[in-house]
């Protein structure tokens, strides 16, 4: 039955059949010995018609029926009904006053609750007066019910951690950074049961709270928000967190960039995914920051086998690269490593058709053959044979200060044999061993190329795409300096160092057959060549004129 | 004319196999070095041609060594421990090359099976075969399998440094293999010295009163 709130004859007869029915006691005492009071039980004579409704403006419809006993045992059931519903007057009741949604009734109504539940009482909860104090909060009904609502101690102590925090966290409700950028905070709790955290309470990962502590935080932006809660899965997940602490991504952030990705960025946080979603060419995280190289993989031979062909055994980026302990792609040589926990056989196979495999796959990069349409060049890296390391910026910094230190290329300079000798010279200075050697790569120019691999029918297998003079790969020349963070810089070098005499001194350890000649040792050649021809003929000239000169002196 | 037997088989046997190895290396050599001006054949052939060539040369090598520390005849390379003796001999050597050779003047050496060289010819040849030819084959060596000998090619300062001395010594024979030719038609006929190394005699004068 829809009523229609209106005649004062109709709410004169209902409150005459309110009183009779009061005075019947139909509506009970509470829990607490106290009834109803007057004015409640005067309005329930009607507002206990479950049929009882309200049309709203934008066509919702609002049920004006409340459950007297529930009422009664709620924390309000001692109350006034106009305690709360202000806007109600009794001799003008019901009204004709239009509402436009159920929500905004429920707002209007909520502003109710500050009469009691004033800032102060609220701050007494600072995390919820914040809440609350945001210009969109929801209404007070809206989390705490309207006519039902209990006390905190009754209602949420009771409940284990992680309903008590979802009581609030799944609703609808946001904090906001420094940067005025918002968060959302409320969970999805389908989502939650299907993480692999599932029997997980919230307060393991988010410590600092619970049912007695809930403080209010204050973030710059996102991203530290993001840093700070990442340092929590070393609880659970040490040896994981110890491999990501040597990895490139962790040596950025510890350079300062905090963009690279911390344990959330790749796993999730509350819906962190199971380990088999995010090995599959949809679900690996990595494509997120790295999308070009990850798509050039994907029509690799390696992306095809694992995702068109289905074949779960293909490497994707973590059987590479590895999921914790990222490696800056260059000069680290765990890449041929990851190569051969597949192609265990690679020199064997190699040896087949290709002289010395062995030193092949030590100095060429194997996307120098794998990946035949990528750009290829050769790249210097002065190297700590001591303690397997690349020299980095610091290391420089102590030999040559901040001034001398080769930067990346763009400006046109480009180092020099000399240049690349007195690093050797100085970096090793006057200790024995001289641990530091400048060495040699044959690799692609781009991570993006370097991920486009073919198997062997598409491989580069003639020797004249190296081992030749000017050979396209032997025109460009870089040097990898590792910077603070770890990340590997490359510098252009004079493609000329690799012919020069002076390189006898720092690049004694590369050099390739037919590409890398010394140039000074050809004109040697040819003038060796030319002496020891024009030497006999010069001799055998003098001696033929002698003999004519002899032979007409008549001797 | 007298014929003396200068060159015993094992030394024919070694310096014919010798002499068209270095050819062999030097042609396969410049391929390898120079495979954008020479296209004889492929580079790698080249490369396997020139390793495959290298080790018979280096048994060619041992079976010199093993003839000359057996023999008596190594005397031909003992040197002349008197070094005025030493430095006046080659002087006399020297001056017969550059003037008296000119005016027909008589070669002042005369070789015998144990003084088979001149002075001049003894140093160089203990020389070459006692320091640039095994530095030729054991660089060789190394850069045959760098990854088999790469400590020893790490101690002698890497590998650009081992193909330097081996292209060096690779210089040394391609201009020598001229000199030793024109020198080996300084016989008393243009080819005196090439059938000697091939029939074992050399045709000497013999000495007046003799």
């Amino acid at each position: 039955m829809k009523m229609t709130m209106s005649g004062s004859g109709w709410w004169r007869w209902m409150v005459l059949v309110a009183v009779v029915l009061s005075a019947a006691g139909t509506v009970t005492a509470g829990d607490s010995g106290q009834g109803l009071t007057e004015e409640a039980q005067e309005c329930f004579e009607c507002h206990e018609d479950e049929s009882l409704e309200k049309d709203m403006t934008n066509g919702e419809t609002l049920s004006l029926n409340v459950d007297g006993d529930l009422f009664l045992g709620s924390a309000h059931g001692a109350l006034d009904c106009t305690s709360c519903h202000r806007n109600v007057v009794l001799d003008d009741h019901p009204d004709e006053r239009a509402v436009e949604s159920c929500e905004a009734h429920r707002a209007e109504i909520s502003t109710s609750c500050r009469m009691c539940h004033s800032d102060s009482r609220l701050q007494e909860v600072p995390v919820h007066f914040a809440l609350v104090s945001q210009p969109d909060a929801p209404a007070c009904a809206s989390c705490h019910a309207a006519h039902t609502i209990r006390s905190i101690d009754e209602w949420k102590t009771s409940l284990d951690d992680s309903n008590y925090c979802l009581t609030c966290h799944s609703r609808s409700i946001r904090a906001s950074f420094s940067d005025g950028v918002p968060l959302a905070l409320t969970m999805d709790v389908t989502q939650l049961r299907e993480s692999v955290h599932l029997d997980h309470d919230c307060t393991d990962c988010h410590q600092t709270f619970g049912k007695d502590a809930h403080a209010v935080r204050e973030f710059s932006d996102r991203r530290e928000h993001s840093l700070e809660l990442a340092a929590v899965c070393r609880e659970c997940h040490d040896d994981m967190y110890e491999q990501y602490e040597g990895s490139i991504h962790f040596s950025i952030i510890a350079g300062g960039n905090v963009d690279a990705p911390v344990c959330t960025d790749c796993h999730g946080s509350h819906f962190v995914n199971p380990v088999a979603t995010l090995e599959t060419i949809a679900g690996v995280p990595c494509r997120r920051c790295h999308q070009e190289i990850f798509d050039s993989y994907a029509e690799s031979m390696h992306g095809q086998a694992r995702g068109a062909a289905g074949h779960i055994e293909a490497p994707i980026c973590a059987d590479c690269h590895r999921a914790h302990g990222v490696q800056a792609a260059s000069w680290t040589g765990k890449f041929k490593a990851a190569c051969l926990s597949c192609h265990d056989n690679l020199e064997a196979v190699h040896g087949v058709w290709l002289p010395n495999a062995g030193l092949h796959l030590d100095v060429v990069a194997c996307p120098s053959c794998h990946a035949p349409e990528a750009e290829r060049r050769i790249d210097l890296a002065l190297f700590n044979r001591g303690d397997g390391r690349l020299v980095t910026d610091e290391d420089l910094q102590a030999h040559f200060g901040d001034n001398d230190i080769p930067r990346a290329g763009g400006d046109g300079a480009e180092l020099s044999a000399v240049d690349l000798w007195r690093y050797v010279r100085e970096t090793n200075g006057n200790g024995s061993g001289r641990p530091i050697v400048l060495t040699g790569q044959l690799e692609v120019k781009t991570g993006i190329e370097a991920h486009r691999m073919t198997g062997k029918e598409g491989a580069v297998a003639t020797c004249s795409s190296c081992h030749l003079k000017g050979a396209e790969a032997f025109r460009t020349v870089t040097m990898s300096l590792v910077e603070s963070d770890g990340r590997v810089r490359h510098v252009q070098v004079d493609d000329k160092v690799l012919g020069s005499v002076t390189s006898m001194g720092s690049l004694g350890g590369f050099y390739v057959l037919g590409s890398t000649r010394i140039g000074l040792l050809d004109i040697l050649l040819i003038m060796a060549v030319l002496g020891g021809m024009s030497v006999p003929a010069m001799h055998m000239t003098a001696r033929l004129l002698a003999r004519q000169k002899m032979g007409r002196e008549g001797r | 004319m007298k014929k003396v037997y200068i060159h015993p088989l094992p030394v024919r046997i070694w310096h014919w196999i010798n002499a068209f190895g270095f050819v062999f290396m030097i042609v396969t050599g410049l391929q390898i070095r120079y495979p954008e001006i020479f296209g004889i054949t492929s580079f790698r052939q080249a490369v396997e041609l020139h390793n495959t060539a290298g080790f018979v040369l280096i048994a060619n090598y041992f079976l010199w060594l093993g003839f000359y520390l057996f023999s008596d005849r190594i005397k031909i390379y003992h040197p002349e421990l008197n070094p005025r003796k030493h430095f006046e001999d080659s002087l006399r050597q020297v001056v017969y090359y550059s003037r008296g050779i000119f005016r027909g003047d008589p070669n002042p050496h005369h070789s015998d099976p144990y003084h088979k060289f001149n002075p001049m010819q003894k140093m160089a040849y203990q020389v070459i075969m006692l320091l640039v030819v095994p530095l030729q084959f054991a660089t060789g060596l190394l850069l045959w399998d760098i990854k088999r000998f790469e400590g020893a090619v790490a101690l002698l300062g890497g590998v650009r440094v081992v193909d330097t001395a081996h292209v060096l010594c690779f210089i040394f024979f391609a201009s020598f293999l001229f000199v030793h030719f024109y020198l080996a038609t300084l016989g008393s006929t243009p080819s005196e010295h090439f059938k000697a190394m091939f029939t074992g005699y050399e045709e000497m004068e013999e000495e007046a009163g003799s």
